[in-house]
Formats: C-alpha cells, structure tokens, sequence
C-alpha cells in the first residue's frame, strides 16, 4: 500500500517538474535582445562593480556624454574571437566608462557565418541599441540584409545629428567618402537625406596607391626559400602563367622532398585551408575580371560576364594541366585549414597559394619569400586598389533612446584621444608620450611580442593593433596612424615581433594601380532587378570553374561552362547587362571596367 | 472518459507535458508558413508582411535549378529511405541469432556508436580517408597496383555511393534497435514448435520472425517515406564539393542558402512547404496502400 502511494506521489512530482521546467524553458528573459544562452554576453556593470569608475558627479570630465550602457552586437568573427572574458573589467572600458559615462556592453553570436547569424537576428525583428558588421562595398553578403532592414527603418536616422559630431561630420564634406561609399552606402539617394549607416575605418588621408611598408600586408604566393635559392631564381620574377608553370616543372624535376621525406607537391593550397579565392593568385594572367566582379567591357563596348569569353577555359585548361601532371595539391581548392596548415608547415608545398607576411611561419621562420605576383591580363603588374577603404559599418537600432549619445559615443572612439585610448591602453601603464607620440613601456612590448592575450585582451583590453580586443580597432575612423602616433600600429617602431614582417614589405615593394567604379555585381541591389538577384545569387561561378577543372574530360569541361552560362541567361543576364549598360552611359566610372 | 480520467488522472497529468510540446515546438510554428506567400518584413513580423500569394512557388518551378534539386532530392531521399532500409532489419535478425551475449553487447555498442557522433566529425574522417594520396582508401589501392590519386570527393560518379555508404554506418546500428526490441516480442512457443517440425534457422527467421515483425517493418516504412524528398542538410552540406554540386545540390541546403544566407525567407519557407506537403502525401498514399495490401497502417 504505501508502495502505491509512494509511486503516485512521486509521479505527481515528477508531472509537475516536467511542467514547469517546459513552461520555464519557454520563458522570455524580457530584455526585447539576443537570447543569452547562444551569445557570448560579456557581463555588465552589475556583475563587476565597474559602474562607480565614472558615475555621474559635479566632476564630470568635458567628455562625458551620458551615464547609460549601450548593448552592441557584432557582426564581426575577428571580434568574437578576441573578445576578453568581461570587458567591463578591462582598464580600457573602465577609462571610456569614466571619461564618457558610457559602458559598452557587446555581443558576440557564433554560427556558421556572421551573415546568417544577421539574418536570424534581423528577422527576429529584434535589434539591440546598435550594430556592428563587415562591409567593405555593397558586394559583402550583409549589405542585401542591412539595406533591407535600413529600407524599412529597423535603424534610426542619424543625419540630424551627425553635423554636430568631431569626427563623422567629415563623412559630409565633399570627397572625404570615396565616392560609392557615400552614394551607396553612407548617403543613398532612396533614403532621402537619412543616413542609417555609418562606414567604419575610413582613412583620413587616401594613400591607398601608395607603399608603406610599416603596414602593408604582403599577401599571395609564398615560395620555399631553400627551393628558391637551389634553383638560382627571383621569385619576383616570375610573373606570367608561363614562367609560372615553368617553375612548377622545375620543382617537380628537382625531386625536392618535405620534413616527413615525401615529395613536395609544387603548388600548395592557401596557408589556411583550400579555398576557391586561390584563383586570384595562381590564374591571375587568365582573370579576365581585374574588380573580380565576373563582369567587364571588350574594347568595342560590349559587356560580358567572365564565362562568356575564351578565359574561363583558359582558366580550366591550366589548372587541369597542373593537376594531370601532379603540379599541384589535388585538394588545392579543398583542404581543410588544419590539413592546410600542416601541409604548409611540414614544407609538402613548394609554393603556398596565398599567405602573407604578417603569419607567424613566414615572419618567424624566414623560411617563405614572396612570389610574384603574377601580371594580370592586361599584362600589368600593379596591385589593384579602389581608393580609400572600408572595412565596416555601424547602425543604431531605431528603438534604442537617445541615438544621438550612441552616436556621439563612436564619435569619441574615432578621435585621436579615443584612438589613442582604445589602441594603446592607459599612459603611464601601457604607454607614454614623447615627442608627441605614445611609445609603449617595455612590459607592455613584451606582452606584445609575447602575445599574452592574458594581459592584452582580458586586462588591458586596448586594440593594440589586432594583437589586443579587436572591436576597438574595427571601430576607429578617420584613421591616419602615421600621423597622429608615429607609427603605422602599436609597436611596431620598437617591436622585434614583427620587424621581420615589415622587412617582407619593404623588400618586395609592390605597385598599386587605381580602379574606380564597383564591381557590376553590386549593381544586383537595385530594387529594379530583385527577381534577377535572387535567381543570380544561386549561381557560383568559382565553383562552376572548379568543377571544370576536375571534369573527366575537356569536353566535359566545356558543357560545364556552357551550362553555366544557360543558368546565367535564365537568371536574367540579358536584363541585368541592359541595367550595366544604361548606368555605364550615365556614368562610366560607376562600373570598375578595364579593357586592352 | 469521464471515469477512466478520474481512475488514471496521474497517468493523464503526465501526458500533460507532451501536450504542450507539440503544441508549442510542432503546431504554434506551423502558422509560420504563411511564410510562403508573403514578402517577409523584418519590421512587419509573420502576419504584418505583405502577401504575394504563389509569387514563390512560380519563381521555384520556373526557375532553370528546380528540376535538379528536385532528382537529387529524390535520389538522396531514395537512399535513405529505400534502399538503406532493409539493412537494419538484416543486422536485427542476425544479432538476434547470435549466442554469446558478450560478443552481441559488443557488437550492438560498436554499431550503435556511430550514430552519436557529429556530421561534422564523420565527414572530416571520411575526407581523410578518401584523400588523394595520402588517403588510407587510395594507400590500399596504391599497394594494390591502382592509381592511389583518385580524388573520391570532387567526382560526383561516387557522391551517392558515398552518401550512401557512410549513413548505413552511421545509423545501422541505431535503425536496428526497434526491430530487436520487436523480435524479443515474438512468442518463443512458435520457436520451439518449428523446431519439434525441423525447421531450419533461415526458415524460422522467414516463416516466423520476419511475419511477426511484419506491422513494425510497415509501420517504419510508412513513417520513412514522409522523408523522401527531405535529404537532410548537414551531412549533404559538409560532403559537397566544387566537383560533385552537380549532385550535392538538394532541396534542404537550397533552403538554407536561399533563407538563411540569402535573407530570402519566403522563398525558403515555400521550398520548405512543398516537402512537407510531398511528404504528408506520400504517407498518405504507403499508408492506404499498405492497408490494402497487408493490413498493417498508421490509422
């Protein structure tokens, strides 16, 4: 009897458990922002007691804006990954918190890319008091999604206050904003005047088509040193897809083995992991598209995508000769990064695709020297450059209260002083001042050259150019480094960490040629052409060229780019070209067309 | 009702909880495919945004991709649940024929092991074992005297064999847990008469474990065959390549790339209607034939 009484009442119990963790579970935390349980949350005042390092006194410094917390979410991987584990207890956070009244309280949302991550949350309707995303021009996978929510006013407008700031009133003097960044981004003409996005990391002065050694990434293809010297060649000489191949065969004649005793494959993949992009390095002389935009204009005027003209097979036909010939990696355009790196590390590759000379197995090791680059198709050698940067951008939700002080809180980030905080850390601990210039202290420069993420990130919480907290840095504008600090990032006048590195760009200086004009693709955003869009927007024509080159036979390969091209004119190529072409008589610096 | 509520009203409280999950996970969400034939606004929300009534489902049929995502979905689907189907009643049999219980527990824990590991890990094994080269695959061909460069991911001629190959080992083990749990339902008096008549283990098996399990088998059928043109998106996702998109192109990875990455959520939520609907009509249809034919349904 009392066993039947004790199994009921324990069923009872346990009914009621279930009920209530299910309706538990179903809860709304209330806050109207990301689901916590999915987002790295980096905590708040409450928890850390930081909210007394500024309160609002009579001594209010005559940076103060107002004593509030703003909740961003970032859009931005770089800022996930380097995020401290509070960033309330940061000396950096603590000094903003006490010099503006503002604290941060930032987001960070993993998934399988930030645009789909934006996606869901867009759609969730809910937007926390900003956010941050990657956008360098209107081809980005974002800007669809932020226009969207742009268009139907997800975001505040913020022209009427921008006048009134030290640092985005610039982005209204004519000239400042290269010219698509205004009219595309900044200051659409369908907006009427609002402005709902903020461009981020926008050079005060354009030397874009200038070398500077001190911060040029020297990206693209990296050869063996040891390999190099034994065949007695200049790695920057080689400049054509012949002298290309030329070099291949001479490393497979060499019978050159890697630190495991195999034979090197000549050409490796991208240092981390295959990647279809590759393309742009090793098949440069046969990319008929400098902007890589997959559309340009013949000589007589006539637009055409990249598939329609005798280059996509000249494309295949190489890298199907390299790979029948074992001259390249099979998995060149798929290993994964782990395999990649392993690969690249073990020196299996002769040559790596594509790294650059701020990874630590080049500036460390000095065992990998730049190649190339290769001549484009106009037999150029000059790197392409589209003006003045940018890298990001920034909104404020239209619900959020008093969008002016959100405003005037990046405002302050971008100035020199707020720069200078947010990258250098606290003077006198981090860094002091001679000559005008911040010069870090030596603990702070071994911390650097040790990249103690420990101290940089978790304690100091400054940028320190992206050794530290990357967000800090991802939010600069107006940015003239050189200028305003001496040097091109933190350190790297003093620092032996990178001297290598700089001394890569300073050897292979590279020349930089200037093309105007967006990419044809980013054109498919026009409200006019949305049905085109979406059917575009399945087509991928770096695979399809993949899946060339593996074909079975050349036969093979053609029907597949003649199946590309049959999709393309089903998507609505015919419509999209008239669309090119009423713009390029309109304005023909709007489209980046180069021709022989 | 009345009655036995109050006699078992323990038993009804605790149905309690299911109730509400499907009602709140499986029903609530179904309004949210009203998805399909609006224009979805972020401000708007689900009911707010503009209607564009069959605008997608037009768009999907016209459009030149429609009929390949609808083969390989089709052969995905076929895969999976047709011909992977009979397999895991084949190892139900024979681990029920099996003697030494040490040697069956081991054997039912290897093949249920599988299933509990990651698309992702599964995958990036497979990719190291079918490498070019270096692969344990090509190695073995290699020492056999073949070419050991075949590269087995970027040929689309082997992408079903391999879909196929990898989700029997992967669920094998775990589709056979209910036929064994059926098998041991079978009456043991049937056994012992078979064996008084000399029956063979082979025709025991066919005379009188297979018909027992019968209504098990047809019930799982019927239920599988909802999934016909649903391939599942992980393990197509991770499996593609530039060399095999040809084939590696399914309903399921179109919805994610057309609604999650392309922001186009009607349109994924109408893609995702028409399998739903493909599906709920062929179980409609299996079950009515199953009816007919062998007596065993759904309802």
């Amino acid at each position: 009897m009392k066993s039947k009484y004790f199994r009921k009442w324990t069923a009872v119990i346990l009914a009621g458990i279930m009920i209530t963790t299910g309706l538990a579970a179903c809860g709304n935390s209330g806050d109207g922002t990301t689901d916590a349980s999915s987002t790295v949350n980096t905590g708040s005042s409450e928890d850390t007691g930081a909210a007394d390092a500024g309160t609002a006194g009579d001594d209010k410094p005559d940076t103060w804006i107002a004593d509030r917390k703003i909740v961003v979410q970032a859009y931005v991987d770089d800022i996930g990954y380097s995020m401290p584990d509070n960033v309330s207890n940061t000396l950096v956070m603590q000094e903003l918190k006490r010099r503006t009244g503002i604290e941060l309280d930032i987001r960070y949302t993993p998934g399988d890319d930030d645009a789909s991550v934006m996606a869901s949350q867009l759609a969730s309707g809910t937007v926390p008091d900003a956010i941050i995303s990657y956008l360098d021009d209107s081809t980005r996978p974002e800007f669809p999604l932020i226009i969207k929510a742009a268009r139907e006013e997800m975001f505040a407008d913020l022209s009427p206050y921008i006048a009134d700031t030290k640092v985005y009133s610039k982005y209204l003097d004519e000239g400042y904003l290269k010219n698509e960044t205004y009219t595309k981004i900044f200051m659409r003409d369908e907006f009427d005047g609002a402005v709902y996005l903020m461009s981020l990391a926008v050079d005060r002065v354009d030397r874009s088509q200038e070398w500077i050694p001190e911060s040029e990434y020297v990206g693209g293809m990296y050869i063996q040193k040891a390999i190099a010297d034994d065949l007695g060649i200049d790695p920057s000489s080689i400049n054509t897809q012949e002298q290309l191949y030329d070099l291949l065969v001479a490393i497979k004649e060499g019978g050159y083995k890697d630190a495991n005793g195999n034979d090197v494959y000549p050409l490796g993949p991208k240092y981390w992991g295959g990647s279809v992009d590759s393309m742009g390095f090793i098949l440069r002389g046969y990319d008929w598209v400098s902007s890589y935009g997959g559309y340009n204009m013949t000589a007589d005027g006539e637009i055409l995508h990249e598939v329609e003209t005798d280059y996509a097979m000249e494309k295949v036909m190489y890298v199907r000769k390299l790979l029948a010939e074992g001259l390249i990696n099979p998995e060149f355009f798929t290993m994964d990064g782990t395999r990649a790196e392993e690969v690249s590390r073990t020196r299996n590759s002769a040559i790596m695709a594509d790294v650059h000379n701020y990874q630590d197995i080049v500036f460390e090791t000095g065992e990998w020297v730049p190649l190339g680059p290769l001549n484009d198709f106009l037999g150029n050698n000059a790197s392409i450059v589209t003006g003045k940067s940018t890298h990001g951008v920034w909104a404020v939700s239209a619900d959020a209260e008093n969008p002016e002080e959100i405003l005037a809180f990046f405002d302050y980030i971008a100035t020199t002083e707020g720069q200078l905080l947010t990258n250098y850390g606290i003077e006198g601990v981090n860094y002091t001042m001679e000559n005008g210039y911040p010069i870090l202290t030596d603990e702070t420069l071994e911390h650097l050259d040790n990249g103690d993420e420990d101290y940089l990130v978790d304690t100091v919480g400054a940028s320190f150019g992206n050794s530290g907290f990357i967000l800090w840095s991802f939010l600069h504008t107006d940015v003239d480094s050189l200028n305003d600090f001496g040097e091109s990032r933190p350190g790297s006048s003093l620092s032996d960490t990178f001297a290598n590195a700089i001394k890569i760009a300073e050897n292979n200086p590279r020349e930089k040629r200037l093309l105007e004009g967006l990419k044809a693709t980013a054109y498919l955003t026009a409200s006019e052409l949305a049905s085109v869009k979406v059917q575009m927007d399945l087509l991928n024509y770096q695979d399809t060229l993949v899946q060339a080159m593996y074909a079975s036979s050349e036969a093979q390969a053609q029907q597949i780019l003649d199946s590309f091209k049959a999709q393309l004119d089903a998507a609505g190529l015919a419509d999209f070209k008239e669309y090119l072409y009423q713009l390029y008589e309109e304005d023909p610096k709007s489209l980046a067309f180069e021709w022989e | 009702m009345r009655k036995a509520m109050k006699k078992y009203w323990v038993l009804y409280l605790m149905l309690v909880p299911c109730i509400i999950y499907y009602i709140l996970i499986c029903y609530v969400p179904m309004g949210g495919i009203v998805l399909a034939f609006k224009d979805y606004s972020f401000k708007k929300g689900i009911w707010g945004s503009p209607w564009v009534g069959l605008q997608y489902f037009k768009m999907f049929f016209t459009s030149y991709d429609s009929q390949r995502l609808i083969r390989n979905t089709l052969s995905v689907g076929l895969i999976k649940c047709v011909l992977e189907f009979p397999f895991a009643i084949i190892l139900a049999l024979m681990l029920n024929e099996l003697r030494s219980a040490k040697f069956k527990k081991i054997t039912q824990t290897i093949t249920y092991l599988p299933h509990f590991l990651s698309s992702v890990i599964i995958i990036t094994m497979l990719q190291r074992i079918l490498a070019p080269n270096t692969g344990v695959l090509n190695q073995i061909i290699g020492a056999m005297g073949g070419n050991p460069g075949t590269f087995f991911l970027m040929e689309s001629k082997y992408f079903f064999q391999i879909l196929f190959s990898m989700d029997l080992w992967r669920n094998i083990g775990w589709d056979s847990i209910i036929y064994l749990a059926a098998i041991s339902g079978v009456d043991t008096a049937l056994y012992e008469a078979a064996d008084m008549d000399g029956c063979s283990k082979l025709k025991k098996m066919w005379h009188i474990t297979l018909p027992s399990i019968r209504g098990t088998i047809g019930l799982l059928f019927i239920m599988g065959v909802g999934g016909l043109l649903s391939s599942g998106f992980e393990q197509i996702f991770l499996l593609r390549t530039p060399g095999n998109m040809n084939f590696a192109d399914t309903l399921d990875t179109f919805v994610v790339r057309v609604g999650l990455q392309g922001g186009q959520f009607g349109y994924a939520t109408a893609i995702g209607l028409i399998q739903g609907v493909v599906g709920l009509v062929l179980v409609i249809i299996c079950n009515r034939i199953s009816k007919k034919i062998t007596e065993v349904s759904l309802w």
